[in-house]
């Protein structure tokens, strides 16, 4: 685990994303703020349609315009505020500061080039290098990301190639200019287990050599205890806990995050059934007011109804949203019974 | 060189399909060799020998003019592969640039397709002849004229296929790679179109015979002095109770070609989509 002591590569503020639609404008993503620091790894959790990806795709420069676009907030990535530049120039640090890798491996490369063609494409978009010396690197990055015979597999087409294997390629292609931040939309959730140890090994090797932040999106605990430094959870849109991710795990305050971490599969406990939170998401244009959450948590109040709880400071950087948090003395005395 | 076996195992087991390669190999064979295997000229008029029905000279008998049936069939097949090409080129081209533009710029997609849509309820036939009404006859302008017609089809087709494309996660992942809307369109939309568009090209190539001969036969295509298919069956029609070898040879031969040119277009659809594969793709 690295100190969090850098400089904020990335620092969110604010971010709200609006959806349009013929019931309105819904926002995914309300007011969520993030930072990640230099060479640090956030996982952001949450369940299917909490908002997590489309905070990715707003941090790319990405969303399904004008359908989804940002309505407010801030986006500090290199001293610059993402949301205030031009679309020629969110394109030039796509690839080349910031990149992503997606969880589809199967199809996330073009099936008609080969992989090393597609390599050298992602080069050339940034670097103005010959063909020749863009097919050096793209080998060079193969074999980097640990392709065996790296130089006669450049000449394979994605179809002649494995799943983990071709999530490492993705891999190659979003590293292959060096960026500072890499998003990392569910990169293992489309793998085997055994691969998927694999692939997390090297993204944590390679964020040594490159120096890079990365933002890792998942819904699998597991992956975030295994690589995070720290962990931001968000539920129906909003940032509900972050902390850092020892802190998290051992002392989940926000209802919600201690309902995650039970339901958890653990080869420790008794029971045979996994423990599931009752309910689902309420999608975008059904949500509650006040906290979003108090649908399906068993401490909800009637104050929770009235207003937003704010993200209050809970402990040494970490942040709940909660009227209600629970206490370190609450989880000791509710391990082994129920919440 | 390997390509070119890839696209000849197509018909390894369809005979059918293979005949219709063979057939269209001989036309175009033919009509490139036209000068040198056409016993007569086929423009030449012989007064005497007007109206001869088929026999050892004149294969195919000749016309009205006494000018050789034969002779006039093989040309007929140059000025068809000609248009053919054009229509296809044509088609091709301003439909796949609607097409892929639609796709990606929806409030420019939905005007031109709404624009599409229109012109796709209007008949294939009449609108040509709205626009031979426009730009006048002549080789260039049914050309145009029929090709405007697959420009809908062929556009209404890209944009369905690109739209299905752009959908596609590696789409995405290059343009996370900071990819321009161009280099996206030119360099992972259309290699991925090519095969699709291939078949689509083979049947415009077909209808338009159907479409450019129509044409000629109403008289608003070729110059009547140019000897195409359809120009044949069109001047020859007062004489057809009597010689109607003058309707059979030129007639047959656009049968023939259009037959063969969907056979050879099946099959490669069956290649490429193989849920349209039936029984009848065994023949």
């Amino acid at each position: 685990m690295v100190d969090s002591i850098g400089q904020p590569v990335l620092e969110l503020t604010d971010l709200t994303v609006g959806i349009g639609s013929e019931r309105g404008v819904f926002n995914a993503v309300e007011a969520l703020s993030l930072r990640i620091e230099e060479g640090e790894v956030l996982g952001l959790v949450g369940e299917s349609g909490c908002g997590k990806s489309i905070t990715a795709l707003a941090v790319m420069g990405l969303l399904a315009a004008p359908t989804v676009r940002i309505t407010g907030g801030h986006i500090r990535f290199g001293g610059r505020d993402l949301v205030e530049l031009t679309t020629a120039e969110r394109r030039r640090l796509r690839g080349d500061r910031i990149a992503m890798i997606f969880q589809e491996p199967m199809t996330s490369l073009n099936p008609v080039y080969t992989i090393g063609d597609q390599l050298v494409e992602a080069v050339r978009t940034h670097r103005s290098l010959s063909r020749s010396a863009a097919w050096r690197e793209a080998v060079a990055m193969l074999d980097r990301v640990g392709i065996p015979g790296a130089a006669s597999r450049a000449g394979n087409y994605p179809h002649e190639l494995s799943g983990g294997m071709r999530q490492r390629v993705m891999i190659a292609m979003a590293l292959i200019c060096g960026p500072d931040l890499l998003i990392a939309d569910e990169p293992t959730t489309a793998l085997d287990v055994s691969t998927q140890a694999q692939i997390l090994d090297l993204l944590m090797a390679l964020r040594q050599d490159f120096g890079m932040a990365i933002l890792m999106i998942t819904h699998d605990l597991g992956v975030v205890a295994e690589v995070a430094d720290r962990v931001a959870v968000m539920y129906a849109g909003r940032l509900v806990e972050t902390a850092p991710v020892r802190e998290l795990f051992k002392a989940p305050t926000h209802p919600y995050t201690h309902a995650l971490l039970g339901s958890m599969p653990r080869l420790d406990a008794q029971e045979t059934r996994l423990r599931v939170i009752e309910g689902s998401v309420a999608p975008p244009f059904a949500r509650l007011s006040g906290c979003t959450f108090r649908d399906r948590c068993q401490r909800a109040e009637t104050r929770c109804a009235g207003a937003v709880p704010p993200l209050d400071e809970v402990g040494m950087d970490h942040r709940a949203r909660c009227f209600f948090p629970i206490t370190g003395a609450e989880v000791g005395a509710q391990s082994s019974g129920n919440l | 060189m390997t390509a070119v076996f890839d696209f000849l195992s197509l018909f390894r087991h369809r005979w059918l399909a293979a005949i219709g390669l063979v057939i269209i190999l001989i036309i175009v064979v033919a009509a490139i060799l036209a000068p040198w295997i056409t016993p007569f000229d086929p423009l030449k008029i012989d007064a005497i020998a007007r109206l001869t029905p088929p026999n050892a000279e004149h294969w195919f008998g000749t016309d009205h003019a006494g000018r050789d049936l034969f002779s006039r069939v093989i040309y007929g097949a140059r000025m068809a592969l000609i248009t053919g090409i054009g229509v296809v080129t044509i088609a091709l081209s301003f439909g796949v640039l609607l097409g892929i533009l639609s796709a990606y710029y929806p409030p420019l997609g939905l005007v031109l397709m709404r624009v599409v849509d229109v012109l796709m309820g209007i008949p294939a036939l009449l609108l040509a002849l709205a626009f031979v009404v426009v730009l006048g006859k002549g080789l260039f302008n049914s050309m145009i004229a029929v090709g405007a017609i697959y420009v809908t089809t062929t556009a209404r087709i890209t944009y369905g296929l690109t739209r299905k494309i752009v959908a596609e996660t590696y789409i995405e992942a290059v343009t996370s790679l900071g990819a321009s809307d161009l280099r996206i369109m030119r360099r992972h939309v259309l290699p991925n179109l090519v095969s699709p568009l291939m078949v689509q090209a083979t049947f415009i190539f077909a209808f338009a015979q159907l479409s450019t001969a129509s044409l000629d036969f109403l008289g608003l295509g070729l110059p009547p002095d140019v000897p195409s298919w359809g120009n044949m069956v069109a001047e020859t029609r007062r004489y057809i109770t009597r010689a109607p070898w003058l309707l059979m040879f030129p007639g047959g031969a656009i049968i023939l070609t259009v037959f063969s040119l969907n056979l050879v277009g099946d099959a490669l659809r069956d290649r490429l989509d193989p849920r349209f594969k039936d029984d009848l793709a065994k023949w």
